[in-house]
C-alpha cells in the first residue's frame, strides 16, 4: 500500500517536526522568563507560622455562649418593637435591650447580678454604669495649661437629670454637676436599629468648664477578658478583629480616627490605621450574637476606642468617642514650627455637629463579620442611598496610566511625555484583544504632567496627541464598550503648580498651611470652597476636548478642615456636606478613588480598596470586612500591583476577597521617573507588564466573575489557610493558602489556588 | 560707601529665605501595604525604593515563651534560641513547637548559641565566663574556660559573647572588651592565638596632636573589639564591629579583611550577623536596619523594621539577632518583645538571587535573562545593570554594555568597555582617517606652491592683514599674546589700552560658558554619572570668586602702592585665564575620546592650564601694580586674607540677619496672639 519511499518520507518529515518542535519550546521557554507562572519558593515550612499570624483569618471557637447578664428590677421597660426591648435604668440611664430574635441581652453597664464583675474603683464603675460620661477642659490661670477631666453622670453628686418618655424611647435631660455642662439625650428604638442622639443645640456649657468630648454607653456590649469567645471588629484598611484574650495579654488601648485624623488641628503622624466607614462591632458568641455600631452624624469628629482586658479593668470594650473641642498646639516661633512645639491652646467654640450613633444587633449567622457587612450594607443602601451598581458583563482589571510629568531641568523643566494618547489606544487594544476589558483611567495628560497640575486641571496637552488622536480614543472606547477616565484631582497641589497660596490652601488651626511633605515638593489642600472652582472648572476644560468620565483623586479620601482666619472655621463635617452639595449637582459619570462612606453613593466603582489591614499585634485577624461591604454593590479593585512582588498569595486574596487587581501603566520606562515627585514608582511599563496583567487576569477570572454581584452568606475557616466562601447565589469558593492540595470532600483544591464549587453544578 | 551698601544689602536680600513649616510625609497610594519600605542600591550608589524582598511571616515562638533572648542558630529545620533570661538554650522547630530545652543546670546568661558541621552545640556564657559543649540531645561534654597559655594574655579578659566552630573544630570567641581579636581555641581548649583585630581608629587631628601631648590622653590606644561573629560553610569568619568605618569584615585565614562592604548606617551599629552557604551575608543594626549583601558584598536588599510605632506585626521593638536558613528565610530576635519575628523572601527576591548565582558561577548568558527580568520590574537596580554590562562585554555587545554600565555608573566596566569600541572603530576607521590627513597636508602643500608661483591666495592674504589691523583682532590676539609674552602683554594693557573692559568680560563670561560645557560635556570616564546643574548656584559660585578675587586684589593694591587701577587689574586678571579659555575646549574633547588607561594626558592637561594660569595671574598683578616678586606675594596671600574676610563678613551679616529675621516674626506672632486672645 504505502511504499517504502513514502513512508522514509513521512517518518523524515514526522521526526523533523518533533525536532523543530522540541526546540522551539525549548528556545521559547529560555527566552520568556515568566516569574510569575512559578509558584514562589513556598515549599516553605514556615507556613504554619505564616498562616497563624495576624495577616490571615483564623479559626473561631463556636462554643455556645448563654445569657450572662439579666434584666435587674432596677430597670424600666421603655420600650419593645419587633426587634428589640429597651429597658432602663432611671439613675445613671444605662440600658439594656433583649434581641427577641435570640432572648439575647446586651447592657450598657454592669450591675452586681452579673456574672463575672470585676471590682472597679469608683471612677471606672461610674464611667461603666453612666450612660454619659463627659471630658472638658479646666484651665489654670496661673500656669496656662489646659487639664483635661473625666466626669461621668454618676461621679458628682450635684449632677441632676430629669427624663421624659417618648416614642419607643427615652429623653433625658442631663447636668453635670462638676463641670457645669448639660446636654439632653435621646434613645429610641427604630424598627432595626437602636438610635442614640444628642443634638448640639442640646449642649450648654453654664459654668467655666470647657468641653472636650462625650462618650454614651461606653461600656456596651463589655466581655471579661476572654469568658466568651467572641471579637471586636475594627474597619481598618479591609478589616481586622481582636479576638477577647487573657487579661494582660495585650495592654495598650488603641484609638482610631475615623476618615484619618484632621492635620489641620492635630500633627500629622507618621503611620496612621486608616478607616473609610464609621462603623465597628462587636461579638459575644461568634455566629450567635453581636452587635455593629453606626455613626450616622459626627463621625469626622469622633474616634473608635478600643481597650483590651488589662490588669486595671479586666474587661475588652469598645466605644465610639466624640470631640467637640480640640486641644491644638499653636507655635509662636520658627523654632516651634520646626519642633512641632508650641503653646496649647483650644478652640473657642464646639463645633456644630449632632452625635447619632446607631446600633443593630445580630443573632446567629448574621454575629460575625460577614453579618456585620451585610448588615452595614443594608444601611448603606437604605441610609445613604448607595445604589447597586454591577453591570452583567464580565469582571474588569484597572489601569491607571500616567500620561507625563515633569522633571527639573538644567535650565527649563523637562517634559517627559511617558504615554502619549495613541499608546493608550494601543493598550486598550491589546488587553481587549486578550479579552480583558480594562477600566481605565487616565491622568498626567495635561501639560505640566502629572503632579505640577495646578487647580484646574488643563484638557490634554497637544504634546500627547492630536485632538484627532483624542478623537479616534474616545470613538475606539466607545465601540468597544471600554469605561475610560480622566482624572481630576481637585483637592491636591504641589507647590510648583498653578493656585494662589493665599486664596486656595488649605489653613490649619494654626494659620500655617497644610502641607505634605512628598520626595521632591511639598504638597498643599485647596481649601472645601475652592473645591467646588477646582473641580468644575477643571470639567469645563476636559469637555472642551469631549471628555465627559471623570474619575476624581483625594477627595474620597483626605478629610481636612479649613481655618481661613483666627476667627472662622470649616470643620470636617461641613466639609464633608461641601463635597456632597457639589457631586450632588454633578451631573457626571464619575468614579472616586477610595471613597469614604459620604461618598460611595456618587461612585459607581471601588477603587484602591485595601487588602490588608495595619498589622498591629492586638489584632488576631485580618478580614475581608470593607469588601465584603462592598460586594454585590460595585466592583472593587486592589491597590496597585506594581508594589507587590508577583506573589500567588496576592492573587489569593483578590479571589478571596472578590477584588480586582489594578495596575500602574507607562509606554515609557519608568526609569524616566527616577529624579521626580514620582520617583516611587519603579516598574510600570506596559511591554513589562503586559504578561503578568493577562496571567493575573487568567487566575483571578472565574473566581471573580461567578459572583460579581451575589453577596456573601458565610466565610468559614476550615482548616489552616483553608477557607470556604458561600455567596447567596449558590456559588461557593474554596481558598487554599497552604502549600499543599486540599481535598473538600472528595475535590482536589491544589495548592496555592482556589476551586468554584457551583450548588447548581 | 554708598555703592558698598547697595551691593551688601542686594547680597543679604539673596540670602533670605522664607521658611515653611514642614509636616511629615503621609502615606499615600504609592505604596506598598507592609509597615517598612525596602530600598536597593541605584546607580548613583543611594538608596532607592524596590519591591519589597522580605515580607512578615508572623512570630515563631507563639507556643513557648522567651525572656531577653540574645542569640539563634537554624541548623537541619531546628531553631536554637539562646534564651539568656531564661538561662536556658530552647531548641524549637519551624512551627513554634518546643523539641528540647538544654542548660537549665548550669547557664546562667547563655548569649552565644551555634551548633557545628559535627553536631556540637556551643554556648557562650557571659556571666560564667565559659564555653559550653553539648550534644545534640543535651549532655554536657564539656567546658571551655579561660586559656591559661602566656599568649593570651595575662590582663585579656575572657568574657565570651558568641561563639562559632569551623571545620577541625576550631572555635572562634568573640569576647566583651577582647581587643586584640577574636579568641581562636583548639578542640581541646589550648589557646591558638587572635585573629582579625581591629586597626584603632584615630583621626588625624587627634594623631598630629598626639605629638604633642603623652599618649594615653586621647580616647585610648585600645581598638574597638569586634561584638559578632558568623562562620560560613567553608570556615571562613565573618565579625562585625561597633564605632569603626569598616564594621563588617570578612576574614581569611590570616586575619585579613576580604570583603569590602559599603555602610549605608554609619552612624549605628551592627547588632547581628548571619551567612548563608553562599556567601549572602545578612546584618541588622541597632536602629533596625536590615541590609543583605551578595557574596561580592554588593548591597541587594535593605530595611527597616523598628519603627516608632513598633506594635505592628512585622516591626520589632529591640533587635538583638538575625539569622537566615537555607532558604533566605529571615529571623530576627526581638529582646525587647522576646521574640523571634520571621520574614520571607518575596519572589522577585529569588529571582535576584537566582540572577546573582548564575552570574557568579559565570553563566553569564543564562544570569543576562534574569537580569533584564529583574530590570523590567525595577529599572533602578544598578547591580543589575552592572551585572548585565559585563555579560554583553563577555558576549562582545559592547554598545549594550556600554549602556548598562552608564546605567549602573560603572566607570570601570564602561571604560574598559569603551576601549574596546574604540580599540574596533580605530581599526575599521584608522585607514581612513590616516589617508583624510595625508590629504589635507598634501593639499596645502600643493596650495603653498602654487601660491609661491602665481600668487593666486594674494587677495586672500591682502583681506588677512587688514583684519589684523582692526581692533578687535588685536584685543582677540592679545589672548595668545598673553600666553606666549605676559610681561609685555600687560604692559601694553597698561599703557597702550590695547584692551577694554568689555571684552575682558566677554572673556570672563565665555569661560564661564566653558565651564558650564565642562560640567555637562566631560566624558562619563571622568565625572561619574549625570550632574545636575544648578545653574544659580553655578553662576553664584564662578562670578563671586572671580569678582571677589578682583575686587580684594585691588583693595590690597591701593593701601600697599599699587600702581594698577581696578580696570587694569580686572583686565589683566580676565587674560590670565587665557590657557583655560584656550584649552578647556580641548580638554572637553578630549575626555570624550579616553579611557581611563589614558587619564593621565588629561592630568596634565588640566594641570598644565591651571598651573599657567596661575602664573599669568602672577605675573599680571606683578606687572599692573608694578611689584616686586616679593611685594606680589605679600599681595597674594593678603587677597586671599581678604577674601575670605569679606566672605566671613557677609556670612555673619546672613546670620545675623536671618535671626533678626526670626525674632521679629515671633515677635508679631505673640503680639497678634496675645491681642486676640
Amino acid at each position: 500500500m504505502f511504499s517504502i519511499r513514502l513512508i522514509k518520507r513521512a517518518t523524515f518529515i514526522f521526526t523533523l517536526l518533533i525536532v523543530l518542535s522540541i526546540t522551539f519550546v525549548l528556545v521559547k521557554a529560555q527566552d520568556d522568563y515568566v516569574i510569575n507562572d512559578e509558584l514562589p519558593n513556598r515549599d516553605n515550612i514556615l507556613d504554619e507560622t505564616y498562616l497563624a499570624s495576624n495577616q490571615f483569618t483564623q479559626e473561631d471557637d463556636l462554643t455556645i455562649v448563654n445569657n450572662y447578664l439579666s434584666i435587674p428590677s432596677t430597670y424600666l421597660k421603655i420600650a419593645e418593637n419587633s426587634n428589640y426591648i429597651l429597658y432602663m435604668e432611671e439613675t445613671s440611664y444605662a440600658i439594656r435591650v433583649l434581641n427577641k430574635n435570640d432572648n439575647f441581652i446586651y447592657g450598657s453597664s454592669l450591675s452586681t447580678m452579673d456574672d463575672n464583675l470585676d471590682n472597679f474603683n469608683t471612677t471606672w464603675e461610674g464611667i461603666v454604669n453612666s450612660a454619659v460620661t463627659i471630658k472638658y477642659f479646666d484651665y489654670n490661670d496661673d500656669t496656662g495649661i489646659f487639664t483635661t477631666k473625666e466626669e461621668s453622670l454618676l461621679k458628682d453628686p450635684n449632677s441632676s437629670s430629669t427624663y421624659q418618655l417618648i416614642n419607643q424611647g427615652y429623653k433625658a435631660s442631663l447636668h453635670f454637676g462638676e463641670s457645669n455642662i448639660s446636654l439632653t439625650l435621646s434613645v429610641y428604638l427604630d424598627d432595626e436599629y437602636l438610635v442614640v442622639d444628642i443634638e448640639n443645640d442640646s449642649i450648654e456649657e453654664k459654668g467655666i468648664y470647657k468641653l472636650r468630648s462625650i462618650k454614651v454607653f461606653p461600656f456596651l456590649g463589655t466581655v471579661y477578658a476572654n469568658s466568651i469567645p467572641g471579637y471586636i471588629m475594627v474597619p481598618d484598611g479591609s478589616g481586622a478583629l481582636i479576638r477577647y484574650q487573657d487579661i494582660g495579654i495585650h495592654n495598650e488601648i488603641y484609638e482610631f480616627r475615623y476618615y484619618g485624623q484632621d492635620n489641620s488641628i492635630q500633627t500629622a503622624l507618621e503611620y496612621e490605621a486608616k478607616l473609610a466607614f464609621p462603623v465597628s462591632g462587636m461579638i459575644q458568641g461568634i455566629n450567635q450574637h453581636g452587635f455593629i455600631s453606626i455613626i450616622e452624624d459626627g463621625a469626622a469628629h469622633a474616634s473608635l476606642v478600643v481597650s483590651p482586658a488589662k490588669n486595671n479593668l479586666k474587661y475588652y470594650y469598645s466605644y465610639n468617642e466624640f470631640d467637640y473641642r480640640s486641644l491644638y498646639q499653636t507655635p509662636l516661633s520658627e523654632s516651634d514650627s520646626a519642633n512641632r512645639t508650641g503653646r496649647l491652646v483650644i478652640e473657642d467654640d464646639i463645633n456644630g455637629c449632632d452625635l447619632v450613633m446607631k446600633y443593630k444587633f445580630l443573632s446567629g449567622n448574621q454575629a460575625n463579620y460577614v453579618g456585620m457587612a451585610n448588615a452595614y450594607r443594608d444601611y448603606l443602601i437604605n441610609e445613604l442611598n448607595v445604589e447597586e451598581k454591577i453591570n452583567e458583563e464580565n469582571v474588569k482589571v484597572l489601569i491607571d496610566i500616567i500620561g507625563s510629568e515633569t522633571k527639573e531641568g538644567f535650565i527649563f523643566d523637562e517634559y517627559l511625555q511617558m504615554t502619549r494618547i495613541n499608546e493608550v489606544q494601543s493598550i486598550i487594544k491589546d488587553l481587549l484583544e486578550s479579552d480583558i476589558n480594562p477600566l481605565t483611567v487616565y491622568k498626567g495628560y495635561s501639560s505640566k504632567g502629572l503632579t505640577s497640575m495646578g487647580m484646574v486641571t488643563n484638557g490634554i496637552s497637544s504634546k500627547l496627541g492630536s485632538n484627532q488622536d483624542i478623537e479616534d480614543l474616545l470613538s475606539y472606547v466607545d465601540e468597544n464598550n471600554v469605561d475610560l477616565f480622566f482624572q481630576i484631582d481637585p483637592l491636591s497641589v504641589y507647590e510648583d503648580a498653578k493656585f494662589s497660596l493665599y486664596s486656595n490652601a488649605t489653613k490649619r488651626i494654626n494659620q500655617n498651611f497644610l502641607i505634605d511633605q512628598g520626595f521632591t515638593k511639598t504638597k498643599y489642600y485647596i481649601e472645601p470652597n475652592s473645591v467646588e472652582q477646582a473641580l468644575l472648572s477643571s470639567i469645563e476644560n476636559l469637555e472642551k476636548n469631549g471628555l465627559t468620565n471623570y474619575a476624581l483623586d483625594s477627595i474620597g479620601y483626605f478629610l481636612f478642615s479649613h481655618y481661613p482666619d483666627v476667627n472662622s472655621s470649616i470643620d470636617r463635617s461641613k466639609v464633608i456636606s461641601i463635597y456632597k452639595n457639589l457631586l450632588d449637582s454633578l451631573n457626571k459619570k464619575i468614579i472616586i478613588y477610595q471613597a469614604n462612606d459620604y461618598l460611595l453613593k456618587y461612585t459607581n466603582e471601588y477603587l484602591l480598596t485595601p487588602m490588608n489591614s495595619s498589622r498591629y499585634r492586638i489584632y488576631s485577624d485580618t478580614v475581608p470586612f470593607v469588601p465584603y461591604v462592598l460586594q454585590g454593590l460595585m466592583d472593587k479593585y486592589s491597590p496597585y500591583q506594581n508594589f507587590n512582588s508577583a506573589s500567588r498569595v496576592e492573587l489569593l486574596k483578590m479571589v478571596d476577597y472578590a477584588i480586582a487587581p489594578t495596575y500602574l501603566l507607562t509606554w515609557a520606562s519608568a526609569y524616566e521617573l527616577q529624579a521626580t515627585e514620582l520617583q516611587q514608582i519603579y516598574s510600570s511599563s506596559y511591554n513589562t507588564w503586559k504578561e503578568r496583567i493577562k496571567s493575573d487576569y487568567d487566575f483571578i477570572y472565574e473566581g471573580l466573575n461567578v459572583v460579581r454581584s451575589a453577596s456573601v452568606v458565610s466565610r468559614t475557616y476550615l482548616s489552616a489557610g483553608i477557607y470556604e466562601i458561600n455567596y447567596d447565589n449558590g456559588v461557593k469558593l474554596i481558598i487554599n493558602y497552604t502549600n499543599r492540595t486540599y481535598d473538600y470532600l472528595g475535590i482536589n483544591v491544589e495548592a496555592l489556588n482556589y476551586k468554584v464549587v457551583s450548588d447548581d453544578a | 560707601m554708598k555703592k558698598l551698601l547697595i551691593i551688601l544689602i542686594l547680597v543679604l536680600n539673596l540670602f533670605c529665605i522664607i521658611s515653611i513649616p514642614v509636616l511629615q510625609a503621609k502615606t499615600d497610594f504609592y505604596e506598598n501595604e507592609y509597615p517598612y519600605e525596602t530600598y536597593t542600591v541605584d546607580y548613583e550608589g543611594n538608596l532607592t525604593f524596590t519591591q519589597t524582598a522580605y515580607t512578615p511571616v508572623g512570630v515563631l515562638n507563639r507556643d513557648v515563651s522567651l525572656f531577653n533572648p540574645e542569640d539563634i542558630y537554624i541548623k537541619d529545620d531546628l531553631v536554637y534560641i539562646a534564651d539568656t533570661g531564661n538561662s536556658r538554650i530552647v531548641v524549637m522547630d519551624y512551627n513554634g513547637n518546643l523539641v528540647r530545652l538544654v542548660g537549665e543546670d548550669e547557664l546562667s546568661q547563655p548569649t552565644g548559641v551555634f551548633v557545628s558541621e559535627d553536631d556540637y552545640l556551643y554556648v557562650a556564657d557571659k556571666l560564667n565566663k565559659l564555653v559550653y559543649k553539648y550534644d545534640l540531645s543535651g549532655n554536657l561534654i564539656r567546658v571551655f574556660d579561660r586559656p591559661t597559655e602566656p599568649l593570651f594574655g595575662q590582663n585579656s579578659p575572657f568574657t565570651p559573647l558568641k561563639v562559632v566552630v569551623g571545620s577541625g573544630e576550631n572555635i572562634y570567641i568573640v569576647g566583651d572588651g577582647s581587643s586584640s581579636g577574636v579568641i581562636q581555641l583548639n578542640y581541646d581548649g589550648s589557646f591558638l592565638g587572635y585573629f582579625g583585630v581591629n586597626l584603632s581608629d584615630k583621626s588625624l587631628i587627634e594623631r598630629i596632636a598626639e605629638i604633642f601631648v603623652r599618649p594615653g590622653v586621647y580616647a585610648s590606644n585600645i581598638p574597638p573589639s569586634p561584638t559578632n561573629i558568623t562562620i560560613n560553610n567553608k570556615s571562613l569568619v565573618y565579625t562585625s564591629t561597633p564605632n569603626t568605618t569598616s564594621a563588617l569584615k570578612k576574614l581569611d585565614v590570616n586575619g585579613n579583611n576580604i570583603l569590602t562592604t559599603i555602610n549605608y548606617n554609619e552612624e549605628q551599629n551592627i547588632v547581628d550577623l548571619s551567612v548563608d552557604d553562599l556567601g549572602y551575608v545578612y546584618a541588622i543594626y541597632d536602629d533596625g536596619l536590615i541590609v543583605e549583601y551578595d557574596p561580592n558584598g554588593n548591597l541587594l536588599f535593605a530595611f527597616d523594621v523598628v519603627s516608632s510605632s513598633s506594635n505592628v506585626l512585622g516591626l520589632v521593638q529591640t533587635p538583638s539577632g538575625i539569622q537566615i536558613d537555607e532558604y533566605h528565610n529571615i529571623f530576627v530576635i526581638d529582646k525587647g518583645k522576646s521574640e523571634i519575628v520571621t520574614y520571607q523572601p518575596s519572589v522577585f527576591t529569588n529571582l535576584v538571587h537566582e540572577a546573582v548565582n548564575l552570574y557568579n558561577q559565570g553563566s553569564y548568558e543564562e544570569s543576562t535573562i534574569l537580569f533584564e527580568s529583574i530590570l523590567s520590574q525595577n529599572d533602578n537596580f544598578a547591580l543589575a545593570h552592572s551585572s548585565l554590562g559585563k555579560a554583553y562585554y563577555q558576549s562582545g555587545d559592547y554598545d549594550l554594555a556600554l549602556e548598562e554600565y552608564y546605567k549602573a555608573s560603572d566607570i570601570d566596566g564602561y571604560s574598559t568597555t569603551f576601549w574596546k569600541v574604540r580599540d574596533i572603530w580605530l581599526s575599521n576607521n584608522l585607514g581612513t582617517v590616516f589617508s583624510l590627513i595625508l590629504i589635507f597636508f598634501f593639499f596645502t602643500y600643493v596650495i603653498k606652491l602654487v601660491n609661491k608661483k602665481t600668487l593666486i591666495l594674494s587677495p586672500v592674504n591682502q583681506k588677512i592683514e587688514k583684519l589684523k589691523q582692526h581692533p578687535n583682532y588685536r584685543r582677540f590676539s592679545l589672548l595668545f599674546f598673553m600666553m606666549k609674552h605676559p610681561i609685555d602683554a600687560c604692559y601694553e594693557i597698561k599703557h597702550e589700552k590695547r584692551s577694554g573692559l568689555i571684552t575682558a568680560s566677554v572673556l570672563i563670561v565665555v569661560l564661564f560658558i566653558e565651564y558650564l560645557l565642562y560640567l555637562r560635556f566631560t566624558g562619563f570616564i571622568f565625572t561619574g554619572a549625570e550632574i545636575q546643574i544648578r545653574l544659580g548656584v553655578e553662576i553664584f559660585k564662578y562670578f563671586s570668586i572671580i569678582f571677589l578675587f578682583i575686587f580684594a586684589n585691588y583693595l590690597i593694591a591701593t593701601l600697599s602702592d599699587g600702581e594698577g587701577f581696578l580696570k587694569d587689574v580686572y583686565i589683566s586678571v580676565a587674560y590670565s585665564l587665557a590657557p583655560i579659555i584656550i584649552l578647556l575646549p580641548f580638554y572637553i574633547l578630549l575626555s570624550n575620546v579616553l579611557t581611563l588607561n589614558e587619564s593621565i594626558i588629561l592630568q596634565i592637561l588640566s594641570l598644565v592650564m591651571i598651573i599657567y594660569s596661575l602664573v599669568l595671574v602672577f605675573i599680571s598683578i606683578k606687572e599692573v601694580h608694578n611689584y616686586e616678586i616679593i611685594q606680589t606675594i605679600k599681595n597674594l596671600l593678603m587677597t586671599i586674607f581678604t577674601m575670605l574676610i569679606i566672605a566671613l563678613l557677609i556670612f555673619i551679616i546672613y546670620v545675623f540677619g536671618s535671626q533678626l529675621i526670626d525674632f521679629l516674626k515671633s515677635f508679631f506672632k505673640e503680639v497678634l496672639f496675645r491681642v486676640f486672645n
